[in-house]
């Protein structure tokens, strides 16, 4: 399977004050197309930054960030939002749905702002909003919505371009247990049925149990990789 | 407690621009109010010490009754002897005429004892020759005529008084004040009584008495003088004269004025409090979590309002005690005559103006504080602040109520009451402050529609969000709400200046008034050269009341109909009037405007009051007219108030008050000229002889002075309006950092965020334009009602020049605003909105 990000030696610091202070130390990961990964550790361990750095969001210090082998470093701000649009989709803890937009305008952000016609996605809004469980809700605000529905609309609104990649910052971190499992559930589904690949920061380790993958993270660096391990069982095999 | 004023100090200081705003609202508030609800008091003190200064500090006046032939007595005709006088001063009085600096000037002589003159606060002599006293050929003038003739102690003053020639030595000048009040137009010379005698041909007589009794003996000592002396008409010196200053006019214009300011004022506080309140929003969390009730909450954020209060009502009340001398001064029409406005600083004034200035801010405050504290309390800790309009359907469905309310008030008001006209301007002031958001939402709805086929995403967002995001809601309708109040000043300004400019009919060009005989007698003015025609005018003022109601008209007397018809432009004659006039001897032809006011017909009998100059009625019964017809007197006056009578029957039945005489020019001679010879044939008589552009200019001039006042007033809500509206622009950038970090996040980049906010700020100018040029236009229509309440029957048309000027205004910030945001999206850090930790 080719990788579809790759990270090199990746440094993030932040200014605080007069100090610099590095929150990621020459991270260097692979992420395969089709994974489930889950990034766990501490807080302060430098999770979310990566997760951020790998959307494109934010800036390293030192080091790249490859997307299915261009680097995204070298991309100018307009590059950037059209690969976020067109190839990735973000899904928060706080869902950062746009308020005074309804369930259906949510999810076809992407699409207008790549000027896309509407028209032609009508059907797969409809598939998505079957999917995710929100067909009957499609005209309600987010006011109007629980979290889980919420999560749900966030959810849809990154599937809509049919991206290659999803990155969720603790996507059930405001979630109940029902819920959570919920979109769990729906992220499992999303990954297997339609082969997206999935990189979620999560401190839940039920959350984590739906990964393929867990990457473990302390002190800015890769302490596990479950990869790893997952590697030396195949070469063991061999 | 400390702790609390600390971190409501540090609160303050923190957001300098806003605090800023927030205490210059309420110091122009509160500096407008207590000058607004001063000054009407302020002048009328002022042209009361005028009135009053004339007659020094006597209490009563004296003089003959009209009814004598003689204006003339000696002192020892008034019987006074069984009274408690303090003081008595026998006055005599001529006119005469001078030569000054070239010019022809009316000069009045009045004959007194100087010590009398000096006990009474008459005269207040500055300068004087040494042991000078009050004799023959000499006299005292007042400082402005020094000044304004060049004069000084021991010049001479050449007087003609008939075919008589004095020559006056100035022996004193005196202060401008007492009965140098009367100085207008004119040169007053006080001299000794027996010189006027002598011009007169007299010894020892008098045409006034100034009397001063104890206080609280006026009424009884009137009361006993006139039945001891019933040849003498006997009067309180404060009632002599009244001023004609339109006072309901003043005050109502005042009070309009104010009203506007308080509706801008509150409104820009409106709008900083929902943004303070939503910034408290983790602070008020994090207390409430802890265990502090909404009630402890409301009063802690109530407090820092009231600091603000504080703060802006010390200001506020510093600052108009500072320009209330010169605002005063500017609304003194006087003031070139040397009345000092008399300034004072009442504390009934002062105490309403701080409690409106503390405790206003509080109010308007509480509104978003109490609404905030009944939010969920996670919801307030997690500060999910709640950016999606919310159309409230009771406030659109109010909105609706009060629209339609507007208008049944203005169709019922057929009598153009003020109390109808005045609330159907509210409620439509309210209710499209209540339906802006419903209007707003369908501008974005249509521009939606319009474009719907666009794949421009940038444009779909920004117009949607002028209809369904708060803040950019909130900023719309402060421009909105802020451009229909300025319009309501400039189309009542345009009204006026239109009026006086255009509808005014000139039909003479000079005038002659103050009378004291019938018009017919002044034959000679025909004689004077560069006259070419002139007509009679008798004038009286009578009331109308019919259904309770009391209007003040204007009465002419009529000798031929025809020629007036001919010769007047002002009033024109509607149907046959002209000639069923004729047709009834008790006939009165009134404006149509008040006919169908009244729904008064032809043949219906009305009834008509006589009134003094003082508005008083001077008969007990009414006289009744019937209607001959009706007239269009709008060029005569913009009340509507000219009635057209018989002149037998005003003869018979009025005094003619006001009469005058109309006087044409030839064709190549100078107005200014034959004036000039008029008031010389008149100079003997009390005429006063002006032309119809000094007329016009002087009514203009009250006009202006009371239009540049409003106009400064309302200059200042504009600058509140546009600093809240400015303010709001800048905060909602702030508020809408996690909005513009969403979009980023999930399908925009920076450049499609910023054309974004500039299709926001083109539908927001588009938006702000169109409804405010609808409401400017339905305004139009029920401000005519409250204006016709007040007797300003001025046709209203839309100012287009305001309003453009007002939209380039609001354009020209929203572009510079928007500017600013640009440059901070640009460099924004999306990533610190987008994380909670």
């Amino acid at each position: 399977m080719p990788d579809i990000i790759e990270t090199d030696k990746l440094y993030k610091s932040y200014s605080v004050g007069n100090r610099e202070v590095p929150v990621l130390k020459g991270i260097s990961i692979t992420v395969r197309n089709g994974e489930f990964v889950a990034i766990m550790g501490p807080s302060g361990c430098g999770k979310s930054s990566l997760l951020y750095l790998l959307g494109g969001l934010d800036a390293p210090t030192a080091g790249s960030v490859f997307f299915d082998q261009s680097n995204i470093n070298k991309m100018n701000d307009k590059s950037k939002s059209v690969m976020r649009r067109r190839n990735m989709g973000f899904v928060f803890q706080f869902y950062n749905l746009v308020q005074n937009l309804t369930v259906v305008e949510n999810i076809l952000l992407p699409i207008t702002m790549d000027g896309k016609k509407k028209k032609d996605y009508e059907q797969t809004l409809d598939n998505i909003l079957e999917i995710v469980g929100l067909t009957e809700r499609k005209n309600f605000t987010p006011r109007e919505l629980s979290g889980g529905q919420q999560q749900r609309v966030a959810i849809a609104r990154a599937l809509i371009a049919s991206p290659k990649l999803i990155l969720a910052d603790e996507p059930i971190g405001n979630l109940d247990s029902q819920s959570g499992t919920e979109i769990m559930e729906l992220f499992r589904k999303i990954n297997q049925e339609k082969g997206i690949t999935i990189v979620q920061v999560t401190h839940s380790q039920e959350a984590a149990a739906y990964s393929n993958r867990i990457i473990h993270m302390r002190d800015g660096m890769i302490e596990k990789d479950s990869a790893e391990d997952f590697a030396a069982i195949e070469n063991l095999k061999k | 407690m400390t702790s609390i004023i600390k971190h409501i100090l540090r609160n303050i200081v923190e957001k300098k621009l806003r605090t800023i705003i927030v205490i210059l609202t309420i110091l122009l508030a509160t500096a407008i109010i207590f000058i607004g609800i001063s000054l009407n008091k302020i002048i009328n003190d002022t042209y009361q010490t005028m009135v009053q200064g004339a007659y020094g500090n006597s209490n009563i006046v004296i003089t003959k009754d009209s009814d004598d032939n003689s204006p003339f007595y000696a002192s020892s005709d008034l019987d006074t002897k069984s009274l408690e006088m303090q003081s008595q001063n026998d006055m005599v009085m001529t006119t005469g005429k001078s030569h000054m600096d070239g010019k022809s000037v009316k000069v009045s002589l009045i004959g007194m004892n100087y010590e009398r003159a000096l006990q009474m606060a008459l005269i207040a002599p500055i300068k004087s020759e040494n042991n000078f006293t009050l004799d023959r050929n000499s006299a005292i003038i007042s400082q402005k005529a020094a000044t304004d003739y060049g004069l000084d102690i021991g010049d001479s003053v050449k007087v003609a008084v008939d075919e008589q020639s004095y020559h006056f030595k100035v022996g004193a000048i005196s202060e401008t004040n007492g009965i140098y009040y009367s100085e207008i137009d004119q040169l007053l010379l006080v001299t000794a009584p027996e010189q006027v005698n002598e011009m007169y041909g007299t010894e020892n007589q008098f045409t006034s008495t100034l009397l001063r009794v104890p206080d609280e003996r006026v009424d009884q000592t009137i009361d006993e003088l006139a039945s001891d002396n019933k040849d003498f008409s006997i009067q309180k010196s404060d009632t002599m004269n009244s001023n004609d200053r339109d006072e309901e006019t003043f005050e109502i214009a005042m009070m309009a004025a104010i009203i506007i300011i308080v509706l801008i004022s509150a409104y820009v506080i409106l709008s900083l409090s929902k943004i303070i309140v939503s910034e408290r929003m983790p602070i008020v969390g994090t207390f409430r979590s802890i265990g502090t009730s909404k009630r402890m909450m409301n009063g802690l954020l109530g407090m820092e309002f009231l600091v603000y209060g504080m703060i802006g009502t010390v200001l506020g009340i510093a600052i108009s005690f500072a320009l209330l001398q010169p605002i005063a001064d500017v609304f003194n029409e006087y003031k070139e005559f040397g009345l000092e406005t008399v300034v004072s600083y009442s504390p009934v004034y002062v105490g309403i103006a701080v409690a409106f200035g503390m405790f206003f801010p509080v109010c308007v405050g509480m509104i978003h504080i109490v609404s905030m504290n009944r939010k969920p309390l996670k919801e307030i800790i997690l500060n999910t602040t709640q950016t999606a309009q919310k159309r409230s359907k009771m406030s659109s469905f109010l909105g609706l109520v009060l629209l339609i309310g507007a208008f049944i008030l203005y169709y019922i008001n057929t009598m153009d009451q003020l109390l109808y006209g005045a609330l159907s301007v509210l409620f439509f002031i309210i209710s499209l402050i209540l339906l802006v958001p419903a209007l707003l939402n369908l501008v974005a709805k249509g521009l939606s529609k319009l474009f719907e086929r666009s794949t421009n995403g940038e444009m779909l967002l920004g117009i949607k969000n002028i209809g369904n995001n708060k803040i950019v809601s909130n900023n719309c309708s402060m421009m909105i709400i802020v451009l229909i109040l300025l319009m309501i000043v400039g189309t009542t300004t345009k009204g006026l200046n239109d009026y006086i400019s255009d509808a005014i009919k000139k039909d003479y060009d000079i005038g002659i008034n103050n009378l004291n005989e019938d018009p017919s007698f002044y034959t000679d003015v025909k004689q004077v050269d560069g006259v070419s025609d002139y007509r009679l005018d008798y004038i009286d003022i009578a009331k109308f009341h019919p259904k309770g109601d009391m209007e003040q008209f204007s009465v002419l007397g009529i000798e031929d109909f025809e020629a007036f018809d001919k010769h007047t432009s002002g009033i024109t004659f509607i149907d046959d009037a002209k000639s069923e006039i004729e047709s009834y001897p008790d006939g009165i032809l009134i404006d149509a405007y008040q006919a169908k006011r009244y729904t008064v017909g032809i043949g219906d009998t009305i009834q008509l009051q006589k009134v003094d100059t003082k508005d008083k009625n001077i008969n007990k019964e009414d006289l009744n007219v019937v209607v001959a017809g009706f007239i269009d007197s709008y060029g005569n006056g913009p009340g509507r108030t000219t009635a057209l009578l018989n002149l037998n029957y005003f003869k018979d039945h009025f005094a003619g008050t006001y009469n005058q005489i109309g006087v044409k020019v030839q064709p190549g001679y100078n107005v200014e000229s034959v004036k000039k010879e008029l008031s010389e044939l008149l100079m003997d008589s009390d005429a006063i002889v002006t032309t119809f552009d000094e007329k016009l200019a002087s009514q203009k001039a009250t006009i202006d002075t009371l239009i540049s006042g409003i106009t400064l007033i309302i200059l200042m809500g504009m600058i509140i309006g546009l600093l809240g509206i400015t303010n709001n622009l800048i905060v909602s950038f702030l508020q809408r950092k996690k909005e513009y970090a969403v979009l980023y996040s999930v399908c925009m980049s920076r450049g499609q965020v910023v054309k974004m906010q500039l299709y926001e700020m083109m539908t927001t100018f588009i938006a702000v334009a169109v409804i405010g040029f609808i409401g400017g236009l339905f305004m139009n229509i029920v401000l005519g009602k409250l204006l016709y309440a007040i007797e300003l029957r001025v046709e209203l048309s839309f100012n287009f020049a305001l309003y453009g000027i007002l939209c380039g205004i609001i354009f020209v910030i929203l572009t510079l605003s928007s500017f600013a945001t640009v440059r901070k999206v640009l460099k924004m850090n999306m990533l610190k909105e987008l994380r909670y930790e």
